[in-house]
């Protein structure tokens, strides 16, 4: 399936994304699917009692966000349970510069990223004091505040009755299908999949790792820890708000209740449950938490047909499941599914010889 | 309405509510200082304990005294489960991981009780007189003095109880260090239980207190998050701090309803606690009474 | 070892290929050929969320409809099928469903907040589809804005200034003008209404305090009534669902308030005394566009028969009463649309004129291409001293051209 040993001769070949002719070829596939999965994508919709097209969508909406918690959680070691608000920075951002300044999107998306940025950073100063589990409260706050900015600010947001935005449109075209808007959102997951990974093999990048796992070391060795702790929470700001400003064009409508705490902690549980620290952790773990109510669905749709009454019951237990899907995973796979593949992948490069 | 008398309304309302802060915050600290865990199901623990008294009530029809104990002898097992099957394994884990877990917790025990229960309101039958108390033009309904002296009485008992009883002495001394209370023949295991019984207990008494002001519904559990606050002004490893901060909090949310919701259009009430949180994090991060934290290479 | 990895990848190729057609197939057997090809209706209702207390019921009258009209010939031979989700009071949700309905072919959708259904009906015109709410939204009724929404209860805004009507009514007191507060929660339905409210009160002379916030899942309301207080009004307006509405009706009880409520349709129903106790009586007042459950009415008989036959054991609400109305002013227009899609149905809806819904109602129902007002009569309930729910009177307010929309 794979070399069972990898050998490199030049730098260029040690630094190289994609090292074997085998992931490669892998690459060269997944980009062909993702391509052509729209047009492929139909007879799901019946199998899986809903929009796939939809559904994979919203995926990749979460995996830029995932990213962006990833390099502050899984990279820097700064948890954030305010990313679900970060992510309502931005989709109110875009809204309103669409909207009341009429901005195009194709500026106000970049925009609506900067100014989450800014935003993460300002809470992030808290970070430059405190750490682990202040940190975490201090996010905690962050996202309540937001929260409450966004419901009572009524002039900026439109309070509780939210906003209605448009959807974009290049050259004449609107952008306003599931299948059109699927090109936008993977062009940029593509963009933002392959910016985290290579932010891992620069400086900022290893700087972060530094700080996480000893910051005292980092510092005494000369890293600038104050410096890339709020770039830290700035770049993973911006990638969630771009997250939040396809979201806001997407669905079209911005309400404060669809960034509560529960998308942060959703987030954190993709990343925990993807894989902290590793690319691909994130993808595995937006793929995940997306599909899995979706999957719960399908024996709750069964099982109503044969008992009325268990509908609403099913419905309160999906969170349930949730919270013990994230239980069972920290115990019992603490890296999440990167690591459980990486195992798997090894086994079979030296199959049948494994050891 | 006289201005004075409507801040001294406030203030005792806030007094009732603020003792129930007190009381959970309590059990939060104690397990914080125990075991070093973060519990974010703290307000789940309230909730499960106030819907089975209320289920106890209600469905089966139990007195009110043998309700109240039943539910704490639930708390109990429940707690015991939770320390056992979802703690332990995750002793020497790294923060984020422990505070997942007790977030993936506070799930499962809501999904529990909205699942059994549903998400709508539920009264208590009545256990305290209803009618309001007048003191010149102050009006308190009955059942905020008893929720208050009630929690005043939990925390008195729990003060005597780590002053002179053997197990409370002993968690004093987990608290202190674990290393050191091993050495010395503590079971730290049994400590971390006893601490998530505790805990348990005390928040199944507030739910039940809150449960009888107005009844009991799904965000019931967020009581649970009003005690970040209250624990990081009092210092997160210090039980007078969590009664005292738990106290503050729950004036100062009260205060800040009755006299801001005009400039912001109402709801001050909920994110109050947390603008004073980050602003205690910002000058005085280990609060009024909390050790700081000092980090060597 | 260049061979070896081409075999791989041609056998990982043709699992994927064999697990792709099985699932692909799968797909298709789950639908086989029915003779008669159902007519699909989306329904979006919130079983789960801040408004599931009123939200519950609503869903459960909705299907017994369906069943109810499919057992008496369906439109015209066909049956319908309710496609029924929850969203949980969630706008992007809602989104969600519509899509998914709209990808189905769907050209009519019984939705439920005010939220949702103002965000989607934008949507809505663009894509022809009918959408019958359970928001009674009053800028939803002008059909110069929005032309496919259409709902069945007295607006909120005819509601607010019908109570206001009324408190003109019963006044007494010459001495002064009364005072009144209006409680809402922080949501569009709580607060759409309002404008409408004061510009009522203030042309009828009332002395009005400030607002009072209460969410719709609030477990307490007593810094905001401590604060009503100071004022003492001698009416407030609700305008939130029934536990949000005893919960203040409980705190001013223990505030020793002597102010009377008006309360607007969502927050007024059987539940209510259960839920506020003593608390509610003599100060209890319910906006009431349809009749309570159970009530002897002709309209009555086939929902007591249907709950017979399908769930003899639960309780039901108004809220049963208000998609089921909703549900038969549906069915009507199916029967009479040209052909079965959205403008014909907005179009046959239109024409329902003097629709008589058996006494559900305070009023018949009338659309028109100018007018999507189904009436403008209310009851006013209350709830008296032994605790019982009676109405109080019969009220019906002028259907003004500047009110529409308002």
């Amino acid at each position: 399936m794979q070399q069972c040993g990898i050998f490199h001769e030049t730098y260029q070949e040690d630094m190289a994304v994609f090292q074997t002719p085998f992931v490669k070829t892998g690459m060269a596939l997944l980009f062909v699917f993702l391509l052509i999965f729209p047009w492929i994508a139909k007879p799901l919709n019946a199998a899986l009692r809903t929009n796939t097209l939809y559904l994979m969508n919203l995926i990749g909406i979460y995996i830029i966000g995932a990213h962006g918690l990833n390099i502050l959680t899984g990279f820097t070691g700064q948890i954030s349970l305010g990313h679900g608000a970060f992510m309502g920075v931005g989709a109110y951002s875009s809204a309103i510069l669409t909207v009341k300044l009429g901005i195009p999107f194709w500026f106000s998306l970049p925009l609506a990223g900067l100014i989450t940025a800014l935003v993460g950073m300002v809470f992030g100063i808290p970070s430059l004091r405190l750490k682990g589990l202040y940190l975490a409260i201090a996010t905690m706050a962050a996202q309540f505040i937001i929260e409450y900015g966004m419901r009572n600010w009524t002039g900026l947001t439109g309070g509780s009755t939210g906003m209605v935005v448009s959807s974009p449109s290049l050259f004449g075209f609107a952008i306003d299908s599931d299948r059109s808007y699927y090109y936008l959102i993977y062009t940029i997951v593509i963009g933002a999949t392959i910016y985290t990974k290579n932010l891992t093999r620069t400086r900022p990048g290893r700087a972060f790792v530094a700080i996480r796992d000893r910051y005292l070391a980092a510092e005494v060795i000369g890293v600038n820890v104050w410096l890339y702790r709020i770039l830290s929470f700035g770049v993973s700001s911006f990638m969630v708000g771009i997250a939040g400003s396809l979201w806001a064009h997407y669905v079209l409508v911005v309400n404060d209740e669809a960034f509560g705490i529960w998308l942060s902690v959703q987030y954190l549980a993709m990343i925990i449950i993807g894989g902290m620290g590793h690319v691909l952790g994130a993808i595995y773990g937006a793929i995940f938490m997306t599909l899995l109510p979706i999957l719960l669905r399908i024996p709750e749709h069964a099982l109503t047909q044969v008992y009325p009454g268990i509908f609403a019951i099913f419905q309160s237990l999906t969170e349930g499941v949730f919270g013990l899907i994230i239980i069972l995973f920290l115990i019992f796979e603490p890296d999440g599914l990167a690591a459980r593949w990486h195992t798997i992948k090894n086994y079979w490069k030296l199959w049948p010889f494994s050891y | 309405m006289n201005e004075i008398w409507f801040l001294l309304q406030l203030i005792i309302q806030g007094l009732a509510i603020g003792s129930v802060y007190g009381l959970v915050a309590l059990g939060f600290v104690l397990i914080y200082k125990a075991s070093s865990v973060i519990n974010f199901a703290q307000g789940e623990l309230l909730m499960v304990g106030a819907y089975v008294c209320l289920a106890l009530l209600t469905t089966f029809n139990v007195p009110f005294w043998a309700g109240f104990l039943l539910t704490l002898a639930f708390s109990v097992v429940l707690a015991l489960t939770i320390e056992r099957f979802v703690l332990r394994p995750m002793i020497g884990e790294p923060v984020i991981s422990i505070i997942m877990i007790t977030i993936g917790l506070s799930l499962v025990l809501k999904s529990f009780v909205s699942s059994i229960w549903g998400v709508q309101i539920k009264v208590f039958p009545a256990i305290f007189p209803q009618a309001p108390i007048k003191a010149g033009q102050i009006v308190v309904s009955q059942v905020y003095i008893y929720t208050f002296l009630a929690s005043m009485v939990f925390l008195v008992v729990f003060a005597l109880f780590f002053k002179y009883s053997r197990l409370g002495i002993a968690m004093r001394a987990a608290a202190n260090s674990n290393q050191v209370a091993l050495s010395m023949g503590i079971s730290v295991k049994r400590v971390f239980a006893v601490s998530w019984c505790v805990a348990a207990v005390v928040s199944a008494v507030g739910g039940i207190l809150i449960g009888n002001i107005n009844g009991v519904n799904i965000t019931l559990s967020a009581v649970g998050l009003k005690v970040f606050p209250a624990v990081i002004l009092g210092g997160l490893d210090s039980v007078a701090g969590a009664v005292l901060g738990g106290l503050i909090i729950g004036i100062l949310e009260n205060l800040s309803g009755g006299y801001l919701d005009h400039f912001f259009g109402g709801g001050v009430k909920e994110v109050a606690p947390f603008v004073i949180l980050v602003i205690i994090l910002m000058i005085k991060p280990y609060g009024l009474f909390g050790t700081e934290e000092i980090e060597r290479v | 070892m260049m061979r070896m990895r081409t075999k791989w990848t041609i056998g990982l190729t043709v699992i994927v290929a064999v697990l792709a057609l099985g699932v692909f197939g799968c797909a298709k057997k789950e639908e086989p050929a029915k003779p008669a090809e159902p007519i699909l209706i989306g329904g979006i209702f919130d079983t789960t969320g801040p408004t599931s207390g009123v939200g519950k019921d609503y869903a459960v009258g909705a299907n017994d409809a369906a069943d109810y009209i499919n057992a008496n010939g369906g439109v015209n031979g066909r049956p319908i099928e309710l496609i029924a989700n929850d969203y949980a009071y969630k706008p992007d949700k809602a989104v969600e469903l519509y899509k998914t309905y709209k990808d189905k072919g769907i050209f009519l959708i019984q939705g439920w907040g005010t939220g949702d259904t103002n965000a989607l009906s934008a949507l809505i015109n663009k894509d022809e589809i009918v959408y019958m709410s359970a928001s009674y939204d009053s800028g939803l009724n002008d059909p110069a804005k929005t032309p496919y929404n259409f709902y069945v209860g007295t607006s909120y805004g005819d509601a607010i200034r019908a109570a206001m009507q009324f408190v003109s009514e019963t006044w007494t007191d010459t001495s002064r003008k009364p005072k009144v507060v209006f409680i809402y929660p922080d949501h569009p339905y709580g607060k759409n209404p309002i404008p409408s409210g004061k510009a009522m009160a203030e042309s009828l002379g009332f002395d009005i305090g400030p607002d009072q916030i209460v969410s719709l899942s609030a477990t307490d309301a007593v810094s905001q009534l401590t604060n009503m207080k100071k004022f003492n009004p001698d009416w407030a307006w609700i305008g939130g669902t029934t536990p949000s509405t005893a919960v203040i009706i409980k705190d001013a009880a223990k505030l020793g308030l002597e102010t009377k409520f008006l309360i607007n349709v969502w927050g007024f129903d059987e539940n209510l005394p259960k839920l506020a106790g003593e608390a509610a009586n003599e100060r209890a007042y319910g906006m009431a566009p349809f009749t309570f459950y159970g009530v002897d009415a002709p309209g009555m008989q086939p929902i007591l028969e249907m709950h017979q036959s399908k769930h003899p054991d639960d309780g039901h609400l108004v809220r049963y009463i208000q998609s089921w109305v909703s549900m038969m002013v549906m069915w009507d227009a199916l029967k009479r649309a040209e052909t079965l899609d959205g403008p014909a149905v907005k179009a046959a809806l239109e024409k329902v004129d003097n629709f008589d819904t058996g006494g559900l109602t305070a009023a018949p129902i009338t659309f028109t291409p100018t007018d999507h007002r189904p009436n403008t009569t209310l009851f006013i309930y209350k709830v008296n001293a032994e605790g019982k729910q009676v109405p109080v009177k019969e009220t019906t307010l002028e259907r003004k051209p500047e009110w529409l929309g308002q």
